[in-house]
């Protein structure tokens, strides 16, 4: 099988597929880069963490698959494959024709990305109308339906409700109702329930998690909470100082991280069941943006560095099992870690 | 099971230059668009030249000479001369400095007599507040200038009463600012974190709240300098400010004004001058609020 | 009285009034808490938002006034004294806040800040102070030169110890820490958690823990203390009320913790990864 018929195969299934994406800014004569040749696929029916921690790049890298990324990044370099076509070079009318139809979005905070002044009831018949062309009546009723396919108790009686008159949960009830009014295949979620109660969040994530297999949807998850990340994701990028540093199967990640990284950061997570003793952490601070090392970048905190291998030029992602691109013979998007020495370590994992 | 990964030294952030480049962030943050250091030298040059002026003038500013009054400009006299034959040129240097020091007397007093009150209004709601807010809502509902007259009409005339009056009736802006500034100031963490190790309320008015609420009185100060001296001006023209010998703007204009029959020009050069001054502490104004709005330039 | 107590709290009641005429149905923030806080000891104060856990660690300090309540500090009956007798008693009750970047005053270097309980305090010269400050840095894991910087050029972590070290300058015996990790990166909490857990050991200071992150506290905490909306419903050793918890509404926050759990029992339902259905051609 040839190397191009075999990447077709591949781009079929995928439904959002970034490759080498690269963005930042200017300061002054100097280029900042803030995302480093990100690369990552989510393919139908399959739910993808982007996991990073400040500074790691990922909201930056959701932004810019939104099409939202503010002045003044720009994008230095790659592309966002949706379906087949790429929203960097596409029209901008048919990116906003995409963006709530095929492909929508739900934020941190709901309260604030709801307008005030309208009823729930119209928010979410607003995509109807506009998108769909539907009727008054018919995106109200439309409007009912999916407030009660987000569990909304006594839906037609609240979609008169206004936004301030609703609890955190239930704006964010919303908010997911809004992002599926045209019946999306891509769902990108941005820190949805960071800013929720812990007992709110587990409805929601449960929501989720049923609507995205009734829908078959490809969801985009960016968190930075681990714990998230291992109940609903199937998959998992982590992200660090811009570059995505390991990434495969989500059980995999967590029972046998590949990078230092990620080890430190499942072992950053306090074990429930166990008294006392000191929580783990990593030491040192990330890179600033700029500032970044030629090698890799986590060198500096890393317990397994070693000089003169870890230190000189750019460390690749590569696939763990020693396959690359011209070798593998299924769509499968394999596991890939971005570390000198991981055939060498043994990090231990969680679960 | 948990593991900490340490590696052997404490690692610091990558300094930053060195620290006291750090310290005049409001200054670099204030004067971070072109437009504003612009109008800030030039500026500058007019008070250099209002103070300094006077030194190369052949002519004192009460050196009258009959024979030659109400005369166009000449190479004599570069803008000519007025009513009692003294040089205009030489009275408008002057007459700038004098508007100036003015301006900053009532400025100075608008600020000392609102920005106390509003800053300690504005981190503690209460019965004080509910007091100076009243004050200050009156004082902002009466006509400045007519409130001016009546304070100077009651003491007699003369700069300093007057500018007093125009500060008085200034304080109000300060009192706002300052107590809208200090009410979002105080809402931070390191407000209340001062109080929790136990600053008294000077020490944290002063060293916590006031010293992050500069911005905003700075732009405050800039517009009301040109107000007053607009005031200043009218006042004088009026004849209950400045009175002779001293010269200013104001009194420039008014005995140009007088004179206007017999020689029509004398009355441009203190009012172009004014306009000239207050357009420039406008601009000034404008682009300080600018910046402390959008916090400087983005990196 | 046990000497071993620092802090009793009985019947701290806060109630805030809707609306401007008081028409409207007063809002108890805090209805009726007692805690009591023993040397050495870190007693969790737990709940969702609203819970008012935090109007309970400010009480404690007085930074709000109680509507109702005792508070006694070490003996002294904290609300009965004079601002100015208040203001005494802080050096030996200090605070830790949420957000690193907000609880420091941008327009003062490190070494003021951390400096800045000693000089209140009085007593000290400037040159005491400046080696202290120096001790406290160190101390808390930072270079001594960190005190010539500015809050905007530290991190989130950084910041926090720069609020720790300004803590415990005045060597208190309570440290009320309102949710100190919460806004930090979680590879960074463990930093600082082990620092306040280290002061501890050294010092014997107590700890008012404030949070709500359970998996936190089941670590960092002798007793817990839970709340819900305003009233203390659960209190207990840790162990205790994590093992074994008594409320109902504990249970409920026990249980929606997200856990890290592959085809284990009390695991959430997942969907199995998806295969591709191409084959090749």
């Amino acid at each position: 099988m040839t190397v191009t018929e075999e990447q077709a195969v591949g781009v079929d299934t995928a439904l959002m597929s970034v490759r080498d994406l690269s963005v930042g800014f200017r300061r002054g004569e100097a280029w900042v880069p803030i995302l480093d040749a990100v690369s990552f696929t989510v393919r139908a029916g399959e739910v993808v963490g982007l996991v990073g921690e400040s500074g790691s790049g990922k909201t930056v890298s959701s932004l810019t698959a939104m099409g939202l990324l503010p002045r003044p990044l720009e994008v230095a370099g790659g592309s966002i494959d949706f379906r087949g076509r790429d929203l960097l070079t596409m029209d901008p009318k048919q990116v906003r024709d995409l963006r709530g139809v095929q492909m929508s979005m739900i934020f941190q905070d709901a309260l604030r990305c709801l307008n005030p002044a309208f009823t729930v009831g119209d928010q979410i018949a607003e995509p109807l109308r506009v998108h769909r062309g539907m009727s008054r009546a018919q995106a109200r009723a439309r409007a009912v339906e999916l407030l009660e396919l987000v569990e909304i108790p006594r839906a037609k009686e609240r979609a008169s409700s206004y936004p301030h008159e609703l609890s955190g949960g239930m704006c964010q009830r919303v908010m997911i109702a809004i992002a599926l009014a045209c019946s999306p295949r891509l769902l990108i979620a941005d820190e949805p329930t960071t800013a929720l109660d812990v007992t709110v969040q587990r409805q929601v994530l449960r929501l989720l998690v049923r609507i995205q297999r009734e829908m078959d949807l490809g969801v985009l998850f960016i968190t930075h909470d681990l714990g998230v990340v291992a109940e609903i994701c199937h998959r998992t990028a982590v992200m660090y100082a811009g570059q995505i540093v390991e990434e495969g199967p989500t059980e995999e990640l967590f029972r046998r991280p590949r990078h230092p990284y990620t080890h430190g950061l499942i072992s950053s997570i306090p074990r429930p069941g166990e008294a006392g003793g000191r929580f783990g952490s990593i030491a040192g601070v990330v890179p600033k943006a700029g500032q970044w090392p030629a090698g890799c970048r986590f060198a500096s905190r890393c317990a397994h560095v070693e000089r003169g291998r870890c230190d000189v030029g750019r460390v690749p992602l590569e696939p763990t099992d020693g396959t690359d691109d011209t070798t593998r013979t299924t769509g499968e998007v394999p596991q890939r870690v971005r570390c000198v020495r991981t055939r060498e370590l043994s990090l231990e994992g969680v679960g | 099971m948990t593991t900490t990964i340490e590696p052997p030294r404490t690692a610091g952030a990558p300094g930053r230059a060195a620290p006291h480049r750090a310290r005049f962030r409001t200054a670099r943050m204030l004067l971070s668009e072109r437009r504003t250091r612009v109008v800030l030298a030039l500026l500058v040059l007019l008070v250099l030249v209002a103070f300094v002026g006077p030194l190369f003038s052949p002519y004192g500013p009460n050196e009258q000479n009959l024979l030659d009054r109400l005369q166009p400009p000449s190479a004599a006299h570069w803008l000519g001369t007025d009513s009692l034959g003294r040089d205009i040129l030489t009275l408008v240097l002057h007459g700038t400095r004098l508007s100036l020091l003015a301006g900053l007397l009532a400025v100075g007093t608008a600020v000392v007599l609102g920005t106390p009150a509003g800053l300690l209004a504005g981190y503690r709601a209460g019965p004080f507040g509910a007091i100076t807010n009243t004050v200050s809502d009156t004082l902002l509902a009466l006509p400045p200038l007519v409130l001016a007259l009546a304070i100077v009409g009651a003491y007699g005339g003369g700069v300093v009463p007057a500018m007093l009056a125009v500060g008085l009736t200034l304080s109000p802006r300060f009192y706002r600012v300052a107590r809208s500034v200090a009410a979002t100031v105080s809402k931070d963490a390191f407000v209340e974190a001062a109080r929790s190790i136990g600053c008294g309320t000077t020490r944290i008015l002063t060293r916590h709240v006031f010293a992050n609420a500069v911005a905003p009185i700075v732009v405050q100060v800039t517009f009301s300098i040109g107000l007053a001296i607009i005031a200043e001006a009218s006042l004088s023209f009026l004849g209950l400010g400045a009175a002779p010998p001293s010269v200013s703007l104001g009194t420039m204009a008014r005995d140009a004004f007088t004179h206007i029959r017999e020689a029509a020009f004398p009355i441009f050069p203190p009012c172009i001058v004014i306009a000239v001054i207050v357009f420039l502490f406008s601009s000034l104004g404008d682009g300080l609020r600018d910046a402390v709005v959008s916090g400087g330039r983005r990196t | 009285m046990s000497e071993d107590v620092v802090l009793t709290a009985e019947g701290l009641t806060k109630t805030y009034r809707l609306g401007r005429f008081g028409k409207r149905e007063p809002v108890h923030a805090v209805r009726d808490v007692d805690l009591t806080v023993r040397r050495g000891e870190t007693v969790a104060v737990v709940g969702e938002s609203g819970a008012g856990k935090s109007t309970v660690g400010r009480m404690a300090l007085r930074l709000v006034e109680p509507d109702a309540g005792r508070v006694e500090f070490e003996g002294v009956d904290v609300l009965g004294l004079s601002r100015t007798e208040l203001r005494r008693l802080r050096p030996r009750m200090q605070m830790i806040f949420q957000d690193p970047f907000s609880s420091l005053n941008p327009t003062m270097t490190v070494a003021d800040s951390v400096g800045e309980p000693l000089l209140v305090q009085g007593g000290t010269s400037a040159a005491e102070r400046h080696e202290r400050v120096a001790d406290l840095l160190v101390r808390v894991g930072l270079d001594a030169e960190f005190g010539e910087r500015f809050p905007r050029e530290l991190s989130g972590g950084q910041l926090q110890r720069v609020a720790i070290a300004r803590a415990i300058s005045t060597s208190p015996s309570l440290i009320v820490c309102d949710e100190p990790v919460a806004a930090l990166d979680l590879s960074i909490r463990g930093q600082v958690l082990n620092l306040l857990l280290d002061l501890q050991a050294e010092t014997g200071v107590a700890y008012l823990f404030i949070s709500h992150d359970l998996s936190v506290v089941e670590h960092f905490a002798h007793r817990v203390a839970v709340m819900k909306a305003g009233e203390l419903v659960e209190l207990g050793d840790t162990r205790q009320v994590f093992d074994s918890p008594r409320h109902p509404y504990t249970r409920s926050l026990l249980e929606a913790v997200p856990r890290i759990d592959f085809g284990g029992e009390g695991a959430p339902p997942r969907s199995s990864a998806p295969v591709p259905a191409v084959q090749p051609r």
